[in-house]
């Protein structure tokens, strides 16, 4: 038996909702200020002395300064009820890097200016006050004003944006009116990327250049010359010397190519955080290197990364878990066999290392 | 005294009006405009007074000026607390009210705070101090003045405060310098402030009209002293009656139904009715007051509620007076207003028990006819008198029966040769009657008055002296009558055919002091003063049920006429309304043409904005009669499509046919983005061809 549906409904509005004056006026936070704490004082003490005396001067003051809280309220809705905000998030955002997010605010009313409004926005995972993103001081009619507020994240994974708060004080500085913007949206933290140390480092302990036979311009050795040769490798110098016919051997050396294994068959936490970083610190820096990366975890595989289908394994990174006793599954496999071939690998892992042949270990405590 | 220099001011120099100068210019208005509030009751000191203009204006000149003196913080501080204690011992000593103390000191502070640098919490608190006058204010007087105080600061209070908070929001983002290099306040924040001030006004009406009453409003200030006008007592000199008529100040205002009962014939407010006289001093006799039945809270009912005659509505707003008096025309049958009590004596004089030197409002239901209530022995009585004025008495009524042809005979002596005057010379000799009806024959109303009812007495008539106010000054702008103190008179009542006549022996073209005519404006200003006074001052639970009550008639009779209403049956009841109220029907019409000019220069503002005489960007009509065309032809346009993609899709469907499509779409794009009104006019006759190629 379902629930009924406005019952439904107003669990999800609950939800929704971030402070009870939102059950009366949606999408809208109303606070009083230090000076409107003092004015509303005020107000009722004038108010109880009307009552009290029956002195209609009284009734009068009191009607002035309750109306000059109803025209805030009405004032502070004109000023933020245009406004239109879009958020603009990077493409890339590593964990501990500040990260640059754009947002843009258009005063969409044709004839209204808005006044003072402060805008803020924060993380789901950052309960509480709002960070202060930006303050416009004046936004006239179909103007737009773009900020940009830095944010750094100190952990990997998505993280999701509440929605942005419209803040406005005007036009009296006596009540916080705060137009609630429900902009969801999210982004995926890669994992932090290092210093170039860990780097150089690991990527030396796996250089063992590969070599290319008969291409390439370079001279890979020197050799007697076989029936089949090209007359045009014959290297004459060396050939007067030995007396007989020596030919070059061309060829073009290459990077070899590295796997890095992410070891995620492990236990949970900063050590494996720091295995993770470690291991999307070389695959980064090996990619803008322009060297042939490979990423494996236990399940997965990125074989040949480029700048592109980096980004797809770092959000694979921003996400993937920790689990201690995982069997091994097709991505350990894949990145056993590469090392059987002779591909340089590193493991990173924060635990004991998988067998996988001559892939060095880069064990993270 | 420290050199402080107000660089902020200093900048503003360059520029005409600055953000800075209209903050700092409205900022001082609103402290003024408090400080004129309690000036305007004057209630407070002059000193005190004088201190806060002067400094005010001093502070203000010196902003304008870019650089002045500034008091020292701490001087000023030691001032407030010297002035606190003063005032406070003043208060104690009970030289002083408290709300006059709290007014001083208000004051003074509010000095001090103009002289002293201001940071941004000082002008917060000067703010402060400036609302805190008003309502000083409003506790020491109801005078239409405030009004005016309150109008203004409702109008500045608005505009103060929304330049105080996007200052201070400046100053926090680290605007500062534009503050006094711009004007920043645009015409959109103008508009919206002056829209606000509106809005204000109507809040501010609606919440008093509609916050709920315990009662009825005071009619004076409820804090202020209780100086109050010299009125009737239990006991009148010969002479205190025509000093009264020296005084041109308004004793009463009293609106009377039906008007056309009293409008024509003499009106005599009764206020004394005093029956002992010694031979130079008249008095009330020995008459016990007794309550008048207490209807209701504020309802008193005499004895008369079976009088015959006719009847008459009276509504009096008294001024404070000294003494308990209640005047009307006519005898009291009911009376309606906020009296502890009201008490009556044989003579028919009136008490009310309210706070004396109170401004008050009652309402009267009175008889006009004749007192039929029996003569006491007192209005008989005579004191030992000159023998000429008995000697006159008999010989002028010797051979006459009735009363009537008595007294008639009697009132007859005072159209011979007599005349009025308010210096009727030294009223200490022995017997002024005397002095007055055989040697000097003239003197005021009370001299008249008192011969003719000592005659009457001589004669066998009973008769009394009636102290009140004749006449009154007729305000069409209010529709009541203005009674002054020069309007205070004494006539005789006489006991003739069983009831208490009025006999009023003094020269009819003399009665009251001649006096000019009040001006027009003085009139209507009057007439303001008393709808503040009735509508304001005195507004109470009892209204808000009538105009509650009036709401709800209005609105059925609305609905019931609107149930089988027809247009000319409405533009009938329009015209006759109209008709009746040639001043409504011309404001009306006023506000009409205003509104028409309004809407007008609206459209054509809304129009210039948006690039077009009609309020549509160049070239946007073309594209939406495009629309329109393919519309018609099935090719209906998605929210999503920009002109390209619709033009792109109507190719795809249309064929050949598509060519005009893309054209006008073309054209459009260079009207609309160009910029140049000449492309609207070189190409308009283009677009007009090939959206009629289209159909």
């Amino acid at each position: 038996v379902s629930a009924p549906r406005w019952l439904r409904r107003l669990v999800a509005r609950a939800r929704e909702i971030e402070t009870w004056t939102e059950w009366i006026y949606p999408h809208r936070r109303l606070r009083f200020t230090r000076d409107g704490w003092f004015f509303l004082g005020v107000t009722m003490a004038i108010g109880l002395a009307a009552l009290n005396t029956g002195h209609n001067l009284f009734y009068l003051i009191f009607a002035m300064l309750v109306s000059l809280i109803i025209v805030s309220g009405l004032l502070s809705e004109r000023t933020v009820r245009h406004l239109r905000v879009e958020r603009r998030l990077p493409r890339e955002v590593f964990a501990r890097t500040p990260a640059v997010i754009e947002l843009r605010v258009t005063n969409a009313g044709r004839r209204r200016t808005s006044f003072g409004v402060e805008i803020r926005d924060a993380l789901e995972s950052e309960p509480g006050e709002r960070r202060v993103v930006g303050r416009i001081t004046r936004l006239g009619p179909g103007e737009m004003r773009t900020l940009h507020a830095l944010w750094t994240f100190d952990r990997r994974g998505r993280r999701r944006f509440r929605s942005i708060h419209l803040v406005t004080r005007f036009p009296f500085g006596l009540f916080e009116k705060t137009r609630i913007v429900r902009l969801p949206a999210e982004v995926v933290v890669f994992p932090a990327v290092d210093s170039g140390e860990a780097r150089g480092a690991s990527l030396d302990a796996s250089e063992r250049p590969l070599r290319r036979h008969r291409l390439g311009d370079e001279t890979l050795n020197l050799r007697p010359l076989l029936p089949d040769d090209d007359h045009r490798w014959i290297h004459w110098k060396s050939s007067a010397r030995r007396g007989e016919l020596f030919v070059r051997e061309p060829g073009q050396s290459e990077e070899r190519p590295v796997a890095v294994f992410v070891d995620d068959g492990v236990a949970p936490g900063d050590a494996f955080e720091r295995a993770l970083e470690r291991a999307a610190t070389l695959v980064w820096s090996g990619v803008r290197s322009s060297r042939r990366i490979d990423l494996y975890t236990r399940d997965a595989a990125f074989p040949g990364l480029t700048r592109d289908s980096l980004r797809v394994a770092f959000a694979f990174l921003a996400e993937i878990t920790a689990s201690p006793g995982r069997a091994s599954g097709a991505g350990l496999g894949r990145f056993r066999a590469e090392i059987a071939r002779g591909i340089g690998g590193i493991v990173v892992t924060s635990g004991e290392p998988p067998v996988a042949g001559e892939a060095s270990v880069l064990r993270v405590a | 005294v420290s050199a402080v220099a107000a660089p902020a001011a200093s900048r503003a120099r360059s520029t005409p009006l600055t953000f800075e100068r209209q903050f700092l210019l409205s900022s001082h208005a609103l402290a003024l405009v408090g400080a004129v509030g309690i000036a305007l009751t004057r209630e407070v000191g002059a000193p005190y007074v004088l201190f806060a203009l002067v400094s005010l204006v001093w502070s203000a000149w010196r902003f304008r000026g870019g650089a002045g003196i500034d008091l020292d913080v701490r001087v000023a501080n030691v001032a407030m607390l010297v002035l606190l204690v003063v005032v406070a011992i003043r208060v104690f000593a009970g030289d002083l009210s408290p709300i006059r103390g709290i007014a001083e000191f208000l004051l003074v502070l509010l000095g001090l705070k103009a002289l002293a640098p201001k940071q941004d919490r000082d002008w917060m608190q000067i703010y402060v101090l400036s609302f805190f006058d008003l309502v000083a204010a409003s506790a020491l007087t109801v005078e239409l003045a405030f009004a005016i105080v309150f109008f203004a600061y409702l109008l500045l209070a608005p505009w103060v405060l929304t330049l105080f908070h996007l200052r201070r929001e400046a100053i926090d983002a680290g605007e500062e310098r534009r503050l006094s290099e711009e004007a920043f306040v645009d015409v959109s924040l103008f508009r919206s402030i002056v829209g606000v001030t509106m809005v204000l006004f109507v809040s501010t009406l609606a919440v008093f009209v509609v916050f709920p009453r315990m009662g009825a409003g005071f009619f004076a200030n409820p804090f202020g002293g209780s100086r109050g006008l010299s009125g009737f007592s239990d006991s009148v000199e010969l002479g205190d009656v025509a000093a009264l008529q020296l005084d041109d100040t308004v004793a009463m205002r009293a609106s009377v139904d039906p008007h056309d009962q009293v409008a024509d014939s003499p009106r005599y407010w009764r206020g004394a009715i005093l029956d002992v006289y010694d031979g130079r001093q008249w008095s009330r006799g020995p008459h016990r007051y007794r309550p008048l039945e207490r209807a209701s809270r504020t309802v008193f009912r005499s004895d008369l509620r079976r009088a015959r005659g006719p009847q008459i509505r009276e509504e009096i707003v008294l001024e404070p007076m000294e003494m308990p008096v209640l005047p009307s025309l006519g005898r009291p049958i009911e009376i309606r207003g906020r009296f502890g009590g009201v008490l009556e004596d044989t003579l028919g004089n009136l008490r009310g028990a309210h706070a004396s030197g109170a401004r008050l409002r009652y309402d009267v239901l009175a008889a006009l006819a004749p007192d039929p209530t029996p003569p006491t022995p007192e209005t008989i009585a005579l004191p030992a008198i000159d023998p000429r004025v008995r000697a006159l008495a008999e010989e002028r009524t010797r051979g006459l029966g009735g009363a009537a042809a008595r007294a008639e005979a009697l009132l007859a002596i005072f159209r011979e040769g007599f005349r009025y005057s308010l210096e009727p010379g030294d009223a200490g000799t022995a017997d002024p009657l005397a002095r007055f009806l055989f040697e000097t024959r003239y003197g005021h109303c009370e001299y008249f008055a008192s011969a003719l009812a000592v005659l009457l007495r001589a004669a066998d008539v009973p008769s009394r002296i009636v102290n009140g106010y004749h006449g009154g000054e007729w305000n069409e702008y209010g529709g009541y009558f203005v009674v002054r103190q020069s309007d205070a008179h004494s006539w005789v009542e006489a006991w003739i055919d069983d009831a208490w006549r009025r006999l009023d022996a003094s020269p009819p073209a003399t009665g009251g002091l001649a006096r000019r005519r009040t001006a027009d404006w003085a009139a209507w200003v009057d007439a303001a003063r008393m709808r503040w006074y009735r509508w304001v001052v005195n507004y109470g639970a009892a209204d808000q049920v009538e105009i509650a009550l009036s709401v709800r008639d209005s609105s059925r009779r609305l609905w019931r006429e609107l149930g089988d209403v027809s247009i000319a049956t409405l533009w009938r009841s329009i015209r006759d309304r109209l008709d009746a109220r040639p001043m409504l029907a011309t404001g009306l019409a006023a506000g009409g043409v205003l509104a028409v000019f309004v809407a007008f220069a609206l459209v054509r503002r809304r129009g210039a904005a948006a690039g077009g005489p009609s309020g549509v960007a160049p070239g946007t009509d073309a594209y939406l009669r495009l629309v329109r065309a393919l519309g018609r032809r099935g090719i209906r346009r998605r929210d999503s499509e920009t002109p390209d993609d619709l033009a792109g899709r109507a190719a795809g469907m249309l064929g050949d046919e598509a060519a005009p499509v893309r054209a006008i779409v073309a054209l459009y794009q260079e009207i609309r983005f160009s910029g140049d009104p000449e492309v609207e006019r070189r190409e308009g006759p283009e677009v007009e061809r090939l959206l009629e190629r289209l159909g």
